[in-house]
C-alpha cells in the first residue's frame, strides 16, 4: 500500500510539470477534454523530466530523489505562480464538469442501438486499457531488450546516480535515454528497484495515445465513430503487446503519433497551442529512439509543404515549430552523446572515405567477405515490406483499408488537408525503404525484428487518416 | 449527351453506394477481428493472473528467472563485494547473462576470458565447461552446480 502511495506521488511530479507547461502554452481556456489534457500533461511532463535528468547528468550532478525532486518542485511552483499571477486558468472546471456529465449522460444519440453500441465500445476500450496496465505491472522485466538494455540502464542510473557509466554507455550505444531515465525516476520515487512497477510509464503512454487519438477523431466526427476507431486502435495486437514491455517503441509511437495529430489539428484550426503541443511532443520524440530524429524531420517537411501550399506568408510558423522542438531536445541533439552528432560524424566519415577511395587506385580496395545474401533492390524491399504489412496478424486490416480508403477517397483527400497526413505516411515509408536499403539493416526486414516495430510508429496515424477520410465532410 | 451524363451520375452514385457498403462490411469484419484479439488478451490476462498476481516482486522474479537460477543470483549478490566488480558467467542455459546483467547491477558482466574480470559465476555448467581450466579458484559455493570463482592470475 505504501508502495502504491509512493508510486502516485512519483507519477504526480511529471504530470504536474506537464500540466503547468500545457496550461502556460494554452494561455486561454483549453478546448480539449480532461482526458486529452491529462495525456498531454503526462507526455510533456515525463519527457521534460527525463530531459532535465539528462541535462543534470551532463553537468555532473548526481541523480537521486532530492536532486531531481527539489528543482522539479521549484519549476512547478514558479509556473503555477506565473499562471495565477497572469490569471491563466489552471483548472478548467467547466471541462471537468462536462467530462463527468458526459460519462453519466449519453446525449445526441440517434437511436437506442447506438447508445448500446457506444457503451459496449467504451467498455471494450476501458477493459483493454485495464488489461495493458495489468499486463505491464503484474510481471517483472522479461523481454530481451528490457533486460539487456533499457531496464539495465535504468537500474544502473538508479544504483549509481549516473547516466554515463562504462556499462551504461556500452549498453546504450547511440540510443537516447528517455526510456531508462523514466524507469529510473520511478525506482527513485519508490526508493527500491521494482522492475514491475517501473513499467507503469508504458501503459500510461498507451492510455495517453488512446485518449489523444479519441480526442483527435472526436474533433471532426461523432462520438460513435470516434469510439469505433479508438477501439480498433486498442485492438492492434502489437501496440498492446509493447505497452506491457519496456521497449522504447511504444513511447516512440505515442510521441510521433500524438505530435502528428496535433500538427493536423493546427493545420485545420490554426490554433497556435496545437502547433506548440506538436513541437513539444515531436521534440521529446527525438530523445526516445534514434529514429525520433528522422520522424521529427518528416513532420517538419510536412509542415513546410503545408505552409508553401496553403500560406507562404506564415512560413515563420515552421521556424517556431523547429525552434521549440530543437530547444526541447537540445540536451540530446547537441549534447556530446547525441544521435545527431553521431549521424554527422558517420556521414562526414562516409563522405571522407568516399573521397579517399575514389582518389586511390582500384588495386588498393581489399576484397570483401562473401555476402550472406545479395544486396537488396528497391523491389526486394517493397516485396518484403508488403509481406509484413499484409500477411501478419499484427495489423489486422489496417494497411488493406488504408489503401482502399486512399483509392476510393483519393479526390477528397487530395483537395483537403488530409493530404498532409497522407504525405507524412508516404514520407515515412520512403524512410523505411531508405533505412532497409542498407545491407546491414536489411536483415532486420527479413527476420522481422525491426520492421513491425517501425510500422507501429506510423500505425496510429494511418488509422487516424482512415477514420477521418471515411467520415469526410466539407469541414476540411 | 444528357443521357450519357445521367448514366455517369447513376454509375458513380451506384459505385459510391457499393464502396460505402463495402467499407461498412470491412469495418464490421475488422471489429470481429478486434473482438477475437480481445479474447486473446483475456487469455493472456488469465495466464498472468495465475502466474504472478498477488506475489511479491522477489517471488515474481523467481517465477520469471526460474527458482534455481534466481536463488543463485541472490547468493551471488550476497557474496560479491559491495563495490562494483566485473564478472563472467558460464552456464549450459540459453542466455543466462540477461537476468544476471540486470540483477547484479552495479556489478558489470563481461567476457570471462578478459583479464579484468575478477569473478566467474558458474551455473549448471556443461561437461566441457566444468572440466575446462580457468584462471579462477573456488570462492563461494551454493552447491556443486552453482558456485562462484575468483581470479587467481
Amino acid at each position: 500500500m505504501i508502495l502504491l502511495i509512493k508510486l502516485m506521488f512519483t507519477l504526480a511530479v511529471p504530470i504536474l510539470l506537464g500540466y503547468c507547461v500545457i496550461a502556460l502554452i494554452s494561455k486561454t481556456k483549453l478546448r480539449i477534454s480532461c482526458l486529452e489534457r491529462f495525456s498531454l500533461s503526462w507526455g510533456a511532463g515525463i519527457g521534460l523530466l527525463g530531459l532535465g535528468m539528462f541535462t543534470m547528468s551532463l553537468l555532473g550532478i548526481s541523480l537521486n530523489l532530492p536532486t531531481i525532486l527539489i528543482p522539479s518542485l521549484i519549476v512547478i511552483i514558479i509556473l503555477a505562480f506565473y499562471l495565477l499571477a497572469n490569471r491563466i486558468p489552471i483548472f478548467d472546471m467547466a471541462a471537468i464538469l462536462k467530462f463527468f456529465i458526459s460519462i453519466v449522460r449519453i446525449k445526441n444519440i440517434k437511436s437506442r442501438w447506438q447508445a448500446i453500441a457506444e457503451i459496449i465500445l467504451i467498455l471494450l476500450i476501458a477493459l483493454t486499457i485495464a488489461h495493458v496496465f495489468f499486463d505491464a505491472l503484474v510481471k517483472p522485466l522479461l523481454n530481451f531488450d528490457d533486460l539487456w538494455r533499457q531496464g539495465c540502464i535504468a537500474k544502473i542510473i538508479f544504483s549509481t546516480g549516473k547516466v554515463f557509466t562504462e556499462q551504461s554507455v556500452e549498453l546504450a550505444g547511440p540510443h537516447p535515454y528517455l526510456n531508462p531515465l523514466s524507469q529510473a525516476w520511478i525506482y527513485m520515487g519508490l526508493g527500491v528497484w521494482n522492475d514491475a512497477l517501473g513499467k507503469i510509464i508504458f501503459p500510461l503512454c498507451f492510455a495517453s495515445l488512446v485518449f489523444i487519438f479519441y480526442g483527435g477523431v472526436r474533433r471532426y466526427t461523432g462520438r460513435f465513430h470516434a469510439l469505433l476507431f479508438t477501439y480498433l486502435l486498442t485492438a492492434l495486437p502489437l501496440i498492446v503487446y509493447h505497452a506491457g514491455t519496456a521497449y522504447s517503441d511504444l513511447m516512440q509511437t505515442f510521441y510521433y503519433s500524438a505530435g502528428i495529430i496535433y500538427l493536423f489539428h493546427w493545420m485545420n484550426s490554426r490554433n497556435d497551442p496545437d502547433l506548440y503541443f506538436s513541437a513539444i511532443l515531436l521534440g521529446i520524440g527525438n530523445f526516445v529512439k534514434q529514429t525520433g530524429i528522422p520522424l521529427w524531420l518528416i513532420a517538419t517537411v510536412v509542415l513546410i509543404i503545408f505552409l508553401l501550399i496553403e500560406d507562404k506568408r506564415k512560413l515563420k510558423q515552421s521556424g517556431s515549430f523547429i525552434l521549440i522542438s530543437t530547444i526541447i531536445s537540445s540536451p540530446w541533439l547537441l549534447g556530446p552523446k547525441s544521435s545527431l552528432v553521431s549521424y554527422l560524424r558517420l556521414y562526414s566519415g562516409k563522405l571522407l572515405s568516399l573521397v579517399t577511395t575514389s582518389a586511390n587506385t582500384a588495386s588498393t580496395i581489399q576484397p570483401s567477405e562473401p555476402l550472406a545474401y545479395p544486396p537488396p533492390t528497391i523491389m526486394d524491399i517493397l516485396i518484403q515490406l508488403s509481406k509484413r504489412m499484409f500477411t501478419y496478424a499484427d495489423w489486422q486490416l489496417l494497411w488493406f483499408v488504408l489503401i482502399a480508403v486512399i483509392v476510393v477517397k483519393w479526390q477528397k483527400i487530395i483537395v483537403s488537408k488530409l493530404k498532409y497526413l497522407l504525405i507524412s505516411i508516404i514520407l515515412f515509408f520512403a524512410m523505411m525503404v531508405y533505412i532497409f536499403s542498407s545491407y546491414g539493416i536489411y536483415r532486420f526486414l527479413l527476420d522481422g525484428t525491426l520492421v513491425h516495430r517501425a510500422m507501429m510508429w506510423q500505425a496510429p496515424v494511418a488509422l487516424y487518416l482512415i477514420a477521418i477520410a471515411l467520415l469526410y465532410d466539407d469541414r476540411f | 449527351m444528357k443521357k450519357s451524363d445521367d448514366y455517369q451520375k447513376i454509375l458513380f452514385s451506384s459505385l459510391n453506394e457499393t464502396a460505402r457498403k463495402t467499407f461498412i462490411l470491412t469495418i464490421i469484419l475488422w471489429s470481429l477481428l478486434a473482438l477475437n484479439t480481445d479474447y486473446n488478451y483475456f487469455n493472456i490476462f488469465k495466464d498472468n493472473l495465475a502466474k504472478y498476481f498477488g506475489k511479491s516482486i522477489e517471488k515474481k522474479r523467481e517465477i520469471a528467472y526460474g527458482k534455481e537460477y534466481y536463488d543463485f543470483l541472490v547468493f551471488a549478490k550476497e557474496k560479491l563485494p559491495k563495490e562494483p566488480v566485473k564478472f563472467g558467467l558460464i552456464s549450459s542455459y540459453y542466455a543466462p547473462h540477461l537476468q544476471a546483467r540486470i540483477y547484479l547491477v552495479p556489478h558489470i558482466i563481461s567476457d570471462h576470458k578478459k583479464k579484468d574480470v575478477s569473478y566467474l559465476l558458474v551455473f549448471k555448467p556443461t561437461q566441457e565447461q566444468s572440466t575446462e581450466r580457468y584462471d579462477f579458484s573456488p570462492f563461494a559455493k551454493l552447491d556443486n552446480n552453482r558456485y562462484i570463482m575468483k581470479r587467481t592470475k
